[in-house]
């Protein structure tokens, strides 16, 4: 497909469905928290489809258990106190998936099994990223307590970081890319990072500002958030190529799997929520 | 010298396409870039639109 075609497509695609899912999502809070749920379940059951290609038997309840308990903290986090406890559960779940996976490294057929590793490892990564989200709205109402959700959507910040660079990457990468990036995902070239930097800084700083963001957030912002979109679109490729799939699932039919088109959110969420927790709240 | 000036010389087309392309690719990134805000922007004025028709 050429570029103009393949292009079109995707934003015919990209447009309608933004706007279905932005009007559903900020009607109410509520509604935001069975959106992502929605997601988490979905980009959940992909994950667990590529961890049995792989031969292991994932534990589904237990991720479903600790995402859910992601979601409740984020959800029911009181005002004033943001999300000090939430932060501290995703710290500890980190930890604790580091230590399984270091265990897991250095004592082969003994201790933690891979199949509890994976189900944790899988709740971290797609349960406690799409949670941060979550408590990004929590920051707007207490710290932007003008704004209102539909019409200043701070939660969007990650999601125009990320998307702003995909789409800079695709375009510079298809239009005068030659030096490959990375052997990982063959695609990839140095060319597309350079678009992809341009224009998530582009984007992350105009739409922040709109906002009333800090500038110091949003400069640090528009220059991590490319790298994170990139970093989480490595780490799902990484993850796939590891169990020899191509897309994660096939629920945007030829576009892939939930997995696909939300990997750079799985990173950038959690990087825009730390740093607006603390420059606002631990600050 | 000389020889190093040869060099640079020699090798100048190719970094300096390589320049020119990475040039290209900041360019049509910020491109890309004020492309999607102001698609962000029409999604969000739907959407606000959408929203007040709702509620």
């Amino acid at each position: 497909m050429s570029l103009n075609k393949d292009f079109l497509a995707r934003v015919g695609i990209a447009v309608p469905a933004a706007v279905l899912f932005l009007t559903f999502a900020f009607y109410s809070e509520l509604n935001f928290l069975v959106v992502c749920g929605f997601f988490v379940a979905l980009a959940l059951r992909e994950y667990f489809a590529l961890v049995r290609r792989g031969g292991y038997r994932p534990m589904p309840v237990l991720a479903a258990g600790i995402a859910g308990v992601f979601f409740f903290v984020a959800y029911t986090a009181p005002r004033g106190d943001i999300s000090s406890l939430h932060i501290a559960l995703i710290l500890c779940v980190a930890a604790m998936v580091l230590l399984k996976g270091a265990d897991m490294a250095l004592q082969p057929g003994r201790g933690i099994s891979p199949a509890v590793f994976a189900s944790m490892f899988g709740a971290l990564y797609i349960g406690g990223s799409i949670s941060c989200a979550i408590n990004i709205n929590h920051i707007q109402r207490d710290i932007f307590p003008g704004m209102s959700l539909g019409q200043a959507p701070l939660v969007l910040l990650p999601f125009v970081g990320a998307w702003a660079s995909d789409t800079g990457a695709y375009l510079s990468g298809r239009i005068v890319g030659r030096e490959r990036l990375t052997r990982i995902s063959p695609n990839k070239t140095r060319e597309g990072l350079m678009g992809a930097v341009a224009a998530g800084f582009t984007a992350t700083v105009i739409f922040g500002t709109s906002l009333g963001v800090h500038r110091h957030v949003l400069l640090l912002l528009g220059l991590i958030l490319p790298f994170a979109a990139l970093a989480g679109d490595l780490f799902e490729s990484a993850i796939k190529r590891r169990f020899d799939a191509k897309d994660s699932g096939a629920f945007f039919k030829n576009h892939g799997g939930v997995l696909d088109r939300f990997d750079s959110i799985f990173f950038c969420a959690p990087i825009t929520y730390f740093l607006l927790y603390y420059f606002y709240i631990y600050r | 010298m000389q020889q190093y000036l040869q060099d640079m010389i020699d090798a100048a087309p190719a970094s300096v396409a390589r320049a020119g392309r990475f040039a290209a690719a900041g360019a049509i990134g910020v491109c890309a870039g004020l492309f999607f805000m102001a698609a962000a922007k029409l999604v969000l004025f739907a959407v606000g639109v959408a929203l007040t028709h709702v509620s």
